[in-house]
């Protein structure tokens, strides 16, 4: 397996559950995952242990059978906020992964060119950031991960930050990227339809402990479209899930104060 | 085209406020000295003394070794002070246990008036150069380096996280995230720098007396000559804010217009 999570539990010392509990997780080379569920059932957590920012407190995460001990260039992550570098120009910021692996100025100049291209950005590569929306930000954002060429790309809650028409547009932009570069993703959503939009598989999770509820394969076929009847179907089911989940831990949350 | 026209007007507002001041000044010594004959006119200076003042120390070059020698003590002074303050603030940075406690020492440290170190640094080193750029650094290195510590502490967790997942690390991390992404506040850190690095000069060289703009003002009060005084004084004021204003926030600006603030 391409990616392993074994057995990962993480306790933070301030809270007296687990925030993520016992997860035993494999992905596959080219699968996209996305991670749902209720707020702080943590799925951030997670993912920032793939990413190696954080550690798991017991289990492994292994990552083509090398173990995670360190954030890595084989696992670059987006976040909600597009935090681009200020200071740098759009292309200078697509170029900044490229750079830190010391590759031949002229393919990086070449590569980070390709993929502004690939989100349709490559008039703005003089831009500054200040002179962004917030929908263009979360492309060059997405270029400048992609351009790493990692072996996994995760995500968490990429679009949350903006308004419905933009995340429309990206949403359909990215299902085009990800068809033609068929990369390793792991992307953490609050939008169920997102995750049915996008997943291979969708992983559910639920809150104190955070766990593992269910994993749902989504055999539609691409590009999907969020219209069609088998869509909403599995909308329906994995967010009546979800919503079970939340109300659950939203009692517990009110139990507990 | 309408930003340039407004600036042209700003520099006039502002050669006109000068002018108005100086006349007024003028009108006050006569009044006070010739008309009224209240004050004795040793005791005030005047506008066209000042300028014979500086004519004379013009003439004489008396006024250029002392802006040379202070502007050098200055020079060497503030660039000690920058070095040393990057490097304690790294050592502030490290977390390690001492250092929790050196923080609110040298924030103590920092309240002493550079002056309170001349007497330390003349049983120190006695009365020379050495002295005079050891009190410029104790005035200045603290508060760079404690700005300096706050620039690191305070740069945007989210971006050092978004560069370490695409593999910056240790002096990568440092040069490529930490660095520009704290230079706004490591520029202010170092005009406040510059301006206790100025203070603390004139305070060294207004105690020793080796040439420099300090000691010419001692020069003006031997020779009771309060148009010398009041002469070297503007030039104190003039220098200090030619170093922030015409260099410094220069810098500044220039580093925060690419950010768009
Ligand atoms: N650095 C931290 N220190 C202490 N507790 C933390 C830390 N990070 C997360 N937690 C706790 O861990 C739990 C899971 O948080 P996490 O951010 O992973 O949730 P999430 O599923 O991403 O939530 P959301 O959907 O709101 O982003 C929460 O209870 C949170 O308070
Ligand atoms: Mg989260």
């Amino acid at each position: 397996m391409f990616l392993e999570i074994r057995g990962v539990s993480k306790k933070f010392d301030n809270t007296a559950w687990e925030a993520v509990s016992d997860i035993d997780l494999t992905i596959k080379e080219g699968e996209f995952i996305c991670l749902v569920g209720p707020s702080g059932c943590g799925k951030s957590t997670l993912l920032n242990m793939v990413a190696g920012l954080e550690m798991p407190t017991s289990g492994e995460i292994y990552l083509d059978g090398q173990k995670i001990t360190a954030p890595g260039a084989d696992r670059v992550m987006m976040f909600q906020d597009a935090a681009l570098f200020p200071w740098l120009t759009v292309l200078e910021n697509v170029r900044f992964g490229l750079r830190i692996m010391k590759k031949d100025p002229a393919w990086i100049e070449e590569t980070a060119m390709k993929y502004l291209d690939m989100v349709k950005l490559s008039k703005f590569a003089h831009y500054r950031v200040h002179e962004l929306s917030g929908g263009m930000k979360q492309r060059v954002s997405m270029a400048r991960a992609l351009a790493i060429d990692s072996k996994i790309l995760l995500m968490d809650e990429p679009f949350s930050a903006l308004d419905k028409q933009t995340i429309n547009k990206l949403r359909d932009e990215v299902a085009q990227i990800w068809e033609r570069t068929r990369k390793t993703v792991i992307m953490v959503t609050h939008s169920v339809e997102e995750a049915v939009f996008f997943g291979d598989r969708v992983v559910t999770m639920s809150a104190h402990p955070g766990r593992i509820r269910d994993i749902i394969p989504i055999e539609l076929k691409r590009p999907r479209h969020i219209d069609e009847i088998d869509f909403i179907t599995y909308r329906k089911a994995i967010l009546e899930e979800v919503r079970s989940e939340v109300d659950r831990s939203e009692e517990e949350e009110l139990g507990k104060a | 085209m309408r930003k340039k026209s407004w600036e042209k007007r700003k520099w006039l507002g502002s050669i006109l406020f000068f002018a108005v001041l100086i006349l007024l000044w003028e009108l006050l010594f006569l009044l006070g000295t010739r008309w009224l004959g209240i004050w004795k006119s040793y005791a005030f200076p005047e506008p066209l003394g000042v300028l014979r003042a500086g004519l004379r120390m013009a003439a004489n070059h008396s006024l250029w070794y002392a802006m040379a020698y202070s502007g050098l003590r200055a020079a060497a002074g503030f660039g000690l002070s920058i070095v040393i303050g990057v490097l304690v603030s790294l050592a502030l940075g490290s977390g390690t246990k001492p250092m929790n406690y050196l923080k609110p020492f040298l924030t103590g440290v920092q309240t002493l008036p550079s002056v309170c170190w001349v007497p330390f640094a003349i049983l120190w080193f006695g009365l020379d150069e050495k002295a005079i750029i050891f009190v410029v650094v104790m005035g200045a290195s603290f508060s760079i380096a404690l700005s300096v510590e706050s620039a690191i502490r305070n740069v945007n967790p989210l971006l050092v996280r978004v560069a370490r997942t695409m593999g910056a690390e240790g002096f990568m991390l440092y040069r490529r995230v930490i660095i520009p992404a704290g230079m706004p506040a490591f520029i202010a850190g170092l005009r406040q720098g510059w301006s206790f690095a100025w203070r603390a000069l004139m305070a060294g060289e207004v105690m020793s007396s080796t040439v420099g703009l300090g000691h010419s003002l001692m020069m003006g009060r031997d020779l009771a000559d309060i148009n010398q005084v009041m002469l070297v004084m503007l030039l104190i004021i003039m220098l200090g804010i030619f170093i922030d204003r015409g260099i410094i926030s220069q810098i500044e600006t220039h580093v925060l217009r690419k950010r768009g603030l």
